[in-house]
């Protein structure tokens, strides 16, 4: 027997062991690891990032749980944590930002839709007291998102590693059951930070490359997203996120992207084009389409994440 | 070494210093103004050196030293910063054993690990700095195998110093009988005997200590030897708390005993509050004067688990318009001399069930409790973005920041 052949059957021997797994323990008690199998019952915060969502295979960042984004200077870790702000509070909840490494941007928050009065903004003197002040507000368990934003080099030297390791079993404990997504913004740790450990997910950020206008100036940056570590579903899932450079996620461009690759926006002779509807000549006149018809760009959204759902269950 | 011992010593005089900074390097003395016909609380150590002891007259300890500042004890203010000590300890160790007020015992076992720290001096540096920092005092603080040698390196320690001590029997053998619990008759005995040191001490054939000083010897030999002690325990929660108010005069109405409720059920509510906890059942006990005292207790069931003090006072306001009417109407008259309010069934905030309707507002009350304990702790730390006003052309941002708490 040829080799194609053995392979074929042993294929279809594996097929026929999995579903009488599925049939005696019922299904997803095997799964390959390439499937997104999203934990039973685990309820995310939208990242604002279609793509990133999707990855996560449980539609953003886990609530109850802590997450780690990290990745080098000006990738766009803060626009996300601006952005998961921002989508706390459009579901009526309440969000907090611990502002260690004292990066708060008002404008920039108001830019993604963040409601400023709306908002707690803790201003620790040390990491210790973020830290604690991080655990009293997972305690209070009514907020939708905590952001603790980490500096590079942290007040109090490398006794912040034996605080961490002291208090993020304290936070996960406060956090188990809690609505609130606890949000750790990092530039790159170092080997001994003990975050990766307690971490439920972590985001790697890495700047691919500045997207520059016909004029020569900087307007945005793509960004790749993956999926380091992830206790809900399954590991290494890259998203391409793009940021504009005066804050906030490029969802278009996004949007458009995807929609092309997943076959709901066709590339026709005359463009890009939308059930039939040519949105523009060029990719720039089919974002700035996108951009004015926002209805036509929320039906897009929605068609698409059924789409991505379907295809993270299947 | 596995057990380690916290003292702050002379607590209450520390606590007025804290609140009287004017106070350092005068001796203090508490328990009430000289004149009174009461005890010394404590003393400073100032004090101490002319004489001064608890337990002695006051008008006796101002003779021994006129120059002393005489303050009257806040027991409750003590018992309450108490607590917050314990607490703290209690981030550390899951076994404190509270000894007297600003001392207590604390398991010390796998704590380098826990804290990532090197030596048992590196875990007790972290405890002093939570003292400090949660409780602006300084404290001393002796390991040692066992509870007697931890509590007496801990008074050989000077504050801020931590004394850790591997061996109880070499740390003990030198020291004079007085580091032993006994009374002044069994240790004018022992220097009858010419004894002077705990090594000469436990050297003694215990068959005839038990003759000669009774169980008293016999338990100071058992410390000196590092025998009998109890295992550390963590302390049990209390299952209740409680809050009494006294009326003098008695109250003769009701609105004045609902303020009354109101303010004990707002201090039971901070107390659940610190302790994570919702209560499930409140207790309203009122003492009625007249002719003869008479104690009247009602208890209901609050229909979920609460922690606000808005729910436990209006239950509790029921309760007292309940047993007003039913004293008078089998006296005609109405004296309140004395109401406790407690609350029991407390159970974890865990428990408590959001409202179907006013989740939002449940939720917002929740956020301020906790930003009321963040300010408790750390100060003003919680903010609020604004957009900066037009005049403050100095400020490079268009958005300050003010206080959460400023409305």
């Amino acid at each position: 027997m040829s080799t194609p052949k053995i392979a074929a059957r042993g294929h279809a021997d594996l097929e026929r062991v999995i579903r009488e797994l599925e049939r005696r323990f019922g299904s997803g008690v095997v799964y390959r690891l390439t499937q997104a199998r999203p934990k039973a019952g685990a309820i995310a915060l939208s990242t604002g990032s279609l793509g990133l969502d999707y990855v996560t295979g449980i539609g953003g960042v886990p609530r109850g749980r802590i997450t780690e984004l990290y990745g080098p200077p000006s990738c766009g870790k803060t626009s996300i944590a601006y952005h998961l702000l921002a989508n706390a509070q459009m579901e009526g909840g309440m969000a907090a930002f611990v502002d260690l490494a004292q990066i708060m941007d008002g404008e920039a928050m108001t830019a993604v839709g963040v409601k400023l009065d709306q908002l707690l903004v803790a201003v620790p003197l040390n990491s210790l007291e973020a830290l604690e002040i991080a655990e009293i507000l997972a305690r209070s368990r009514a907020l939708d998102a905590i952001v603790l934003a980490a500096p590079a080099k942290p007040p109090g030297g490398g006794r912040i590693h034996s605080y961490l390791f002291e208090a993020l079993p304290k936070l996960n404990t406060a956090l188990k059951g809690s609505p609130s997504a606890m949000v750790f913004v990092n530039e790159l740790g170092s080997p001994f930070n003990p975050l990766p450990f307690y971490a439920s997910m972590r985001i790697a950020l890495a700047p691919l490359r500045a997207l520059l206008a016909p004029g020569g100036e900087l307007y945005a940056l793509s960004t790749q997203a993956r999926v380091a570590k992830n206790k809900l579903g399954v590991i290494g899932g890259i998203a391409q996120i793009v940021i504009r450079a005066n804050g906030g996620l490029y969802r278009e461009a996004e949007l458009l992207d995807l929609a092309i690759a997943h076959g709901l926006i066709e590339l026709t002779s005359l463009g890009p084009a939308y059930l039939g509807t040519p949105l523009g000549k060029s990719r720039g006149q089919a974002l700035a389409y996108l951009g004015q018809s926002p209805a036509l760009a929320g039906q897009l959204e929605a068609q698409l994440r059924e789409q991505l759902c379907k295809s993270a269950t299947s | 070494m596995q057990i380690g011992y916290v003292l702050i010593e002379h607590f209450a005089v520390a606590l007025e210093r804290r609140r009287h900074p004017e106070l350092d390097g005068n001796p203090v003395v508490i328990g009430g103004h000289s004149y009174e016909r009461k005890m010394v609380y404590d003393a400073s150590a100032e004090a101490v050196a002319n004489g001064v002891r608890t337990g002695l007259p006051l008008r006796q300890a101002q003779q021994l030293c006129p120059n002393a500042v005489f303050l009257p004890p806040d027991l409750a203010c003590y018992q309450e910063t108490n607590e917050t000590f314990l607490a703290t300890l209690e981030r550390f160790s899951p076994a404190v054993v509270p000894d007297a007020l600003g001392s207590a015992y604390f398991d010390a076992r796998g704590l380098e690990r826990m804290l990532r720290v090197k030596g048992q001096s590196g875990v007790a540096g972290r405890i002093l700095d939570a003292v400090e920092r949660y409780l602006g005092l300084s404290a001393c603080i002796g390991l040692a195998p066992t509870r007697f040698a931890a509590s007496v390196a801990a008074r050989l320690s000077r504050p801020g110093v931590p004394l850790a001590v591997g061996d109880a029997a070499a740390l003990l053998c030198d020291l004079p009988l007085e580091y032993l619990p006994g009374d002044a008759e069994l240790y004018e005995r022992l220097h009858l005997l010419g004894l002077s040191t705990i090594g000469q001490f436990v050297r003694l054939p215990p068959g005839e200590l038990m003759e000669q000083f009774g169980p008293a010897g016999v338990m100071a030999y058992a410390l000196a030897r590092g025998h009998g002690e109890l295992p550390l325990a963590p302390r049990v929660q209390p299952a209740a708390l409680w809050q009494i108010q006294e009326f003098e005069p008695p109250l003769r109405d009701g609105a004045t005993l609902a303020q009354a409720i109101s303010r004990m059920s707002a201090v039971l509510a901070a107390q659940l509050q610190q302790r994570y906890q919702a209560c499930q059942t409140v207790i309203l006990r009122l003492m009625f004067g007249g002719k003869e005292i008479v104690a009247l207790e009602r208890t209901a069931q609050l229909k979920e688990p609460a922690i606000e003090a808005k729910a436990i006072a209006a239950l509790a306001v029921r309760l007292g318009e309940r047993l007003c009417l039913e004293r008078v109407d089998e006296l005609l008259t109405l004296e309140i001399v004395e109401a406790e309010l407690a609350v029991t069934g407390l159970i974890g905030q865990g428990g408590t069930q959001p409202g179907l309707f006013d989740a939002q507002r449940q939720r917002r009350a929740a956020v301020e409790r906790a930003a009321a304990e963040v300010e408790r702790r750390f100060g003003k730390r919680l903010k609020r973005a604004e957009p900066a006003p037009p005049t403050s052309a100095a400020t490079a941002s268009p958005f300050v920041l003010r206080d959460w708490s400023t409305p």
